[in-house]
């Protein structure tokens, strides 16, 4: 009558996104404890099912589960910066390859605009919104290449490396070599050169995302406060 | 154990027994993608009860290999040529990343005993013998990972070999395959060889390009009876 089929998927599963999407958008940062009792009440379930999902976003590498302490979100280490940095980077590669070759006009046009936003928002300075736009670009990538298990794999790592990814207060070298980079890999898609856009993105990941990264986590210095920018971008949230 | 000579024989569990038997025939094609599994003809085959060949079943459906629904029992994966698309593609980009890494990271020993790897895979396809090229050639892959010192890569890997291995190890391959294959991997021990991490990965890649077609061969029941 109702349609009772319609929920494939285990409550545990179900809760795993909203998780993630929580810790991408900064409501839960690294080092911080995960309020298993908030989200409960939140997400209006047990604590079974919501320990159940944290325990798929511990093997992926997103939290610690502490025994009696809990479960806590995982700080990146320079070591991992090293590591998901080319993995992110080889993804991205072959993101911009497959959409190059699926791409239709309109799909070109809607990264351009996009673009155009971001450079907007990069000439204005306004830094909260061109990371906004920023990781919509990404995505749209991810999107219009059609792989659901390469996008899978995106969000994953990208969970893990959002804090020292989408960064705020970078040095302007690093902001205006981002740009030039964005600008290269939008001609070449608008052209549909797939191998030079795959060279491009995986360039740009591995040479000035990485190095944002790095003189990020070097002036981190342990302290949460170079996250709490990144809870800005999206106001008034959960505040 | 890579210092002696002698292969030592694993001692193994009777499941962990009955589940390589159960590869070698998934391998050979005696049980076919889709196929039920007939616990009954299997206990009588091997002489064993219902609970390890039960537990080799799960070992086997963990790996991907099989199917198992409730009520139901187990059959064998079956793989769909858009997930060896979606998939494929996926793998070779983890591989040449591996293989890149590899490249810089190499002692001359380790490359050496790739080389040993490598020599040993041929000596099987020269004999004919598929089960032992399939086993070196897996280390050959799975040492290119470890040498990439990435854990966080070998874990993706890992995950995506689960649901990659029922296809990427086990399709029939065509004469014409085997030899594009060995010539792949001929390649490959060269560029590693010269450190030419840029080469490796291009090879990789492509490798992973030849496999996915290969796979695409014996999905199509046509194909496959004509490569027999």
């Amino acid at each position: 009558m109702n349609a009772p089929q319609i929920v494939r998927h285990s409550l545990h599963e179900s809760l795993v996104a909203p998780l993630r999407e929580m810790i991408l958008n900064g409501e839960l940062r690294p080092g911080q404890k995960v309020p298993e009792e908030q989200l409960c009440e939140r997400f209006g379930v047990s604590r079974t099912p919501i320990r159940e999902a944290l325990k798929v976003l511990a093997a992926e590498g997103v939290l610690q589960i502490l025994p009696h302490r809990g479960a806590i979100v995982a700080r990146i280490t320079a070591e991992q910066v090293e590591e998901l940095f080319p993995i992110m980077a080889s993804l991205e590669r072959l993101a911009g390859i497959l959409a190059c070759a699926r791409a239709t006009e309109a799909d070109i046009a809607r990264l351009g605009a996009l673009h155009d936003g971001m450079m907007a928002c990069f000439e204005a300075g306004e830094e909260v919104d061109y990371l906004r736009y920023n990781r919509l670009i990404h995505e749209a990538f991810f999107e219009v290449a059609g792989n659901a298990t390469l996008s899978t794999y995106y969000q994953q790592v990208l969970t893990r490396i959002h804090s020292c990814r989408f960064v705020m207060r970078k040095s302007r070298e690093h902001w205006l070599a981002a740009v030039a980079e964005h600008r290269a890999m939008m001609e070449a898609f608008a052209a549909r050169d797939a191998a030079r856009l795959g060279a491009l993105m995986e360039a740009h990941i591995t040479g000035t995302t990485a190095g944002i990264a790095r003189a990020f986590i070097s002036g981190e210095g342990g302290s949460a406060s170079a996250d709490a920018p990144e809870s800005r971008t999206r106001k008034g949230r959960n505040r | 154990m890579a210092m002696s000579g002698t292969a030592i024989i694993p001692r193994r569990s009777l499941h962990g027994e009955l589940a390589a038997q159960l590869r070698d025939m998934l391998m050979r094609g005696d049980l076919k993608a889709g196929e039920k599994i007939s616990e009954q003809a299997l206990c009588a085959r091997f002489g064993v009860s219902r609970t390890p060949l039960r537990e080799a079943l799960k070992v086997l459906a963990n790996e991907g290999l099989l199917i198992l629904s409730p009520n139901r029992g187990a059959s064998v994966a079956r793989v769909t040529p858009e997930e060896v698309d979606e998939l494929f593609p996926i793998m070779g980009a983890l591989e040449a990343l591996a293989g890149e890494a590899a490249c810089a990271r190499a002692t001359d020993a380790d490359v050496a005993r790739i080389q040993a790897m490598h020599d040993q895979m041929l000596a099987y396809y020269r004999a004919n013998d598929a089960a032992g090229y399939l086993r070196l050639n897996r280390q050959i892959h799975e040492a290119f990972f470890d040498l990439s010192g990435n854990a966080s890569l070998v874990q993706l890997y890992q995950t995506l070999m689960v649901r990659i291995h029922a296809v990427r190890f086990i399709a029939q391959k065509s004469s014409e395959r085997w030899r594009e294959a060995v010539d792949d991997h001929e390649e490959m021990m060269a560029a590693l060889k010269a450190r030419d991490a840029m080469r490796l990965g291009n090879i990789l890649r492509l490798h992973l390009r030849h496999k996915a077609a290969m796979v695409h061969e014996s999905l199509g029941p046509m194909d496959s009876a004509a490569a027999e």
